[in-house]
């Protein structure tokens, strides 16, 4: 929860400090989101240069089946039908190279990229918890001034104590729903969590068999 | 160089003779420039001159065997320029292949460092043996790419042999002009001779300085004659050695094509990372004993094409394949079977 005697002081005296959950488990899963992405982001990427590697060697081995079919043509005799052979295999494995380019970029890559946008959604829910947070700090330190400011209207018996008593009102179910909010995005962000551990655990699972597989 | 600039005065100024004993070497590289200004003016007459030269290369089964080296070289080029991206291409999936292993050790690391749910646990397990079997898939394609190298090396060395291919058919060449130069020199002095003989015969009791000069042409009639007799010679010589190189070319050629081709297949079969012990450690609780079964069959079916081939090769060239070879898997592109 918000430090809310050193808030209000901070505020008073004009200083602003950042406002941010302290709770250390909390700290600690937002570290392991930001770390987890980067190190996706980085097997994603290789994993796309794999499929790329594998088009390429696909298309070397096609030329390469060409340029050894054309050198058996100028041969002849039994060398000539060998490297006839040779070049017929090479095109097929070419062939068969480009479809496991397209296994991997289907079966591996894109599911990695899956489980990178499933970190990124989790880190745009952290940033949603923050500015929820923020603003449900920010609400109950206007609260406590409004109720400061009431108290004082009311020793004094100002005639705006009325209007002074609905803004604290308002301000006190604003603060309230803040605080809802706020609490609903942590639950929602807890079972985010859930899911995307068992799920991706699964899923990756998976690709990495299919990968190996071919 | 030296040696030529002092003979070209003497040269101009008297009759040049080729003699016997230069000829049975190149003009070309030499130091007899009027040697090389004479086979240059052959050699023009024989492009641009209207008449054909005293002898021409005639050989027909050189002449077929020319084409055919030229069209193997042509080919050669070819099949070496693509034999050097395919080097590259596995070089390079090699290096993908251990950047993936390394990026997926370093997640595996990084999840154990920050466990806190088993599913964490279950991820990295699976993600150490891929980490594991793609690094070690590197390191068999870095060793499968060393031995096609060496292999397809085959293909450079032929490249280059053809450089002294071309020195052969040119020193064939330079020898032909040689004798076509001596020739037509030697006809020009005969019909000099001629004149001269009839000129003296018209003066009744001789002309003193015409039949010096006549017996001056005589004795170089003769030095060429000899020249020519030895360049002929040469010539055949050369010939001859063209004839029985060429034969030996395309026999060790043969015999090293398929020796590469034999190293190339059996080097891409053995060398595939199926091949080595490692399983899959990767446990997916949704695939049962049938999704293990089609994986084994689809592995059966991927060896169809290697095992096809080498029947065929094996049918073709029955002296090139001596043993037989077990064969799992043609090319190392799943990293490993259940």
């Amino acid at each position: 929860m918000c430090n809310l005697n050193s808030k209000v002081s901070d505020v008073v005296l004009g200083k602003e400090k950042p406002v941010e959950e302290s709770d250390p488990d909390y700290e600690k899963l937002k570290h392991y989101i930001f770390e987890l992405e980067n190190h996706l982001a980085e097997a994603q990427k290789h994993a796309y240069r794999l499929v790329k590697r594998h088009r390429e060697k696909g298309q070397s081995l096609s030329d390469f089946g060409k340029a050894v079919k054309l050198l058996g043509a100028s041969e002849g005799n039994s060398l000539g039908k060998a490297f006839s052979e040779l070049g017929i295999k090479s095109e097929i494995l070419s062939a068969k190279l480009q479809n496991e380019a397209h296994q991997i970029l289907m079966n591996f890559e894109e599911p990695l990229k899956d489980y990178v946008r499933a970190v990124q959604s989790i880190k745009a829910t952290i940033a949603e918890r923050a500015n929820a947070f923020r603003k449900q700090c920010q609400l109950a330190e206007t609260v406590k001034l409004k109720e400061i400011e009431l108290e004082r209207q009311r020793l004094h018996r100002s005639e705006k104590l009325a209007e002074a008593e609905r803004e604290y009102n308002e301000l006190k179910a604003e603060s309230e729903q803040a605080t809802k909010t706020f609490e609903s995005i942590v639950r929602l962000m807890n079972e985010e969590i859930r899911r995307f551990q068992e799920q991706k655990t699964l899923d990756m699972g998976i690709a990495f068999h299919e990968f190996a597989k071919g | 160089m030296l040696d030529g600039a002092a003979k070209l005065p003497k040269q101009l100024m008297g009759e040049s003779v080729i003699g016997p004993q230069e000829v049975v070497q190149p003009a070309k590289g030499g130091r007899d420039f009027m040697r090389l200004f004479k086979e240059l003016r052959q050699s023009v007459a024989n492009d641009w001159g209207g008449s054909k030269p005293p002898v021409v290369e005639e050989d027909k089964e050189f002449l077929e065997k020319k084409e055919r080296i030229q069209e193997l070289e042509q080919q050669i080029t070819n099949a070496s320029t693509q034999a050097e991206s395919l080097v590259k291409a596995q070089q390079d999936m090699g290096e993908t292949m251990g950047e993936l292993g390394l990026a997926f050790i370093k997640l595996t690391k990084f999840e154990n460092e920050e466990v806190v749910m088993n599913t964490q646990r279950v991820r990295a397990t699976d993600m150490k043996g891929l980490a594991t079997a793609a690094v070690k898939a590197s390191r068999f394609y870095r060793e499968l790419n060393a031995q096609t190298v060496k292999h397809l090396d085959t293909l450079h060395e032929y490249l280059g042999l053809m450089l002294a291919v071309h020195g052969a058919f040119s020193d064939r060449s330079s020898a032909l002009l040689t004798v076509q130069t001596l020739l037509s020199e030697l006809s020009t002095l005969q019909s000099r001779a001629e004149k001269l003989e009839a000129a003296s015969s018209r003066v009744f009791g001789g002309d003193k300085s015409r039949m010096r000069k006549l017996e001056e042409l005589q004795d170089t009639i003769k030095v060429t004659e000899d020249a020519k007799n030895v360049a002929i010679r040469e010539y055949e010589r050369i010939k001859e050695n063209n004839k029985s190189e060429l034969e030996r070319l395309d026999r060790e050629r043969r015999t090293d094509f398929l020796n590469m081709l034999k190293g190339y297949v059996v080097n891409q079969v053995g060398n595939s990372p199926v091949n080595s012990s490692f399983h899959s450690n990767i446990e997916s609780p949704k695939l049962c004993h049938r999704d293990v079964a089609s994986a084994n069959v689809h592995v059966k079916a991927r060896n169809v094409v290697a095992v096809e081939f080498l029947n065929r090769a094996l049918l073709y060239s029955p002296v090139v394949f001596e043993d037989q070879i077990a064969i799992v898997e043609f090319y190392p592109v799943g990293i490993w079977r259940v």
